[in-house]
């Protein structure tokens, strides 16, 4: 597209009833709307109504810059760092929004974040990230742990 | 928080080390299912095979404190040729003195031989092993001759067809030239005598399976 046509712009529209004007160089990483604006439907609006503005939002922003062909790539790496400093809900929030769209960078990254987030946790802890009641009586559990507890007696493990 | 759906759980989950899944085995009985499906264990496999930081140099060597105990050794490698990160892993068999080599590695298992006839695969991430059964082809026990009869040579696949490693082990005569020619399946768990194998094979070189249409 050169830069004296008229940019093709997209309509979209939050769950929260929040409308946002997008670009369709930025909207074509939405996989999985990407043929309701390019069939020719363009100006209308296109719902999402599973996602809130305040994610759509954040979406968009993710895509502009990762459109944006002038920032190189050092730049989009401190970019992407800071775009996941966000709150555990957030973030998956973002996670269930990149999937719906099927942006695969952002699901990478997102997915990426929890993965590295939560490699260190307890089970307690991730029960309580994942708000998942205990299931486990203490027998089944005790069960479940003994390979763990094995590898923490091996004198030789991660020495 | 909300959940995350089974889809993105299994993804977030793919990224984690093992040791992490092996702690996390005890989050609740739906996790533990999930961990130890064999459909999360091959898309985990999938995904670390693609992670540079998840390839490794296996080694064996001596514990230089203690001189005789056998220790393994893992090193990280870039394609800057950098060793670093080097940790040690315990034996899977305690306290045996006899000798160790290196069948070979497959996946995410190693293939190792303590005797002649001691054969174990080990999956180094979760410490676990098995000791391989014997073969229905009895051979005579080298050690008890000072002239041994038969020489073995030993290789260690996997097979993409139908999902199982393999060992296959050769055994020649020399008194008489013969030899025998064996293929074990974890799947099975058995030994099964290959008859009338096509061509000789020297002793002293390496077999190995692998899946060559």
């Amino acid at each position: 597209m050169s830069s004296t046509e008229a940019k093709k712009m997209v309509v979209l529209k939050s769950f929260d009833g929040v409308t946002f004007e997008v670009e369709e160089s930025v909207a074509v990483q939405f996989e999985s709307i990407r043929h309701m604006f390019e069939d020719n439907l363009a100006g209308s609006v296109i719902p999402l109504s599973n996602i809130k503005s305040e994610i759509l939002s954040k979406v968009i922003d993710y895509c502009k810059r990762h459109a944006d062909d002038t920032t190189d790539e050092e730049d989009l790496k401190a970019f992407d760092a800071d775009f996941v400093k966000v709150e555990h809900g957030t973030l998956f929030d973002i996670i269930r929004a990149a999937n719906y769209l099927n942006i695969k960078s952002l699901l990478d990254l997102t997915c990426q974040t929890v993965a590295d987030m939560i490699k260190g946790k307890t089970p307690a802890e991730i029960r309580e990230l994942f708000n998942i009641s205990d299931e486990f009586t203490p027998e089944e559990e005790e069960e479940a742990s003994i390979i763990t507890r094995f590898i923490y007696m091996d004198r030789y493990a991660d020495c | 928080m909300s959940e995350l759906t089974e889809d993105l759980l299994l993804d977030v989950l793919s990224r984690l080390p093992v040791i992490s899944l092996l702690r996390f085995r005890c989050v609740s009985k739906s996790w533990k299912i999930t961990i130890d499906s064999s459909y999360f264990i091959k898309l985990h496999l999938n995904k670390s095979i693609k992670d540079v930081n998840s390839h490794k140099i296996f080694a064996i060597g001596r514990d230089p404190s203690t001189v005789n105990d056998v220790i393994f050794c893992t090193l990280n490698f870039d394609f800057g040729f950098e060793f670093e990160g080097v940790q040690r892993i315990k034996s899977p068999i305690d306290n045996f003195t006899e000798a160790v080599s290196f069948i070979g590695s497959c996946r995410f298992l190693i293939c190792l031989k303590y005797t002649d006839k001691k054969i174990v695969l080990w999956n180094p991430s979760i410490r676990e092993h098995k000791i391989l059964p014997y073969t229905d082809v009895e051979i005579e026990d080298s050690r008890d001759r000072k002239y041994t009869r038969h020489r073995f040579s030993y290789g260690f696949g996997y097979d993409d067809l139908m999902d199982d490693h393999k060992v296959v082990r050769l055994v020649f005569d020399y008194q008489n030239g013969d030899y025998d020619v064996e293929v074990y399946s974890l799947k099975l768990n058995a030994w099964k005598k290959i008859e009338k194998f096509p061509i000789l094979i020297s002793w002293n070189l390496g077999v190995a399976i692998s899946a060559i249409a």
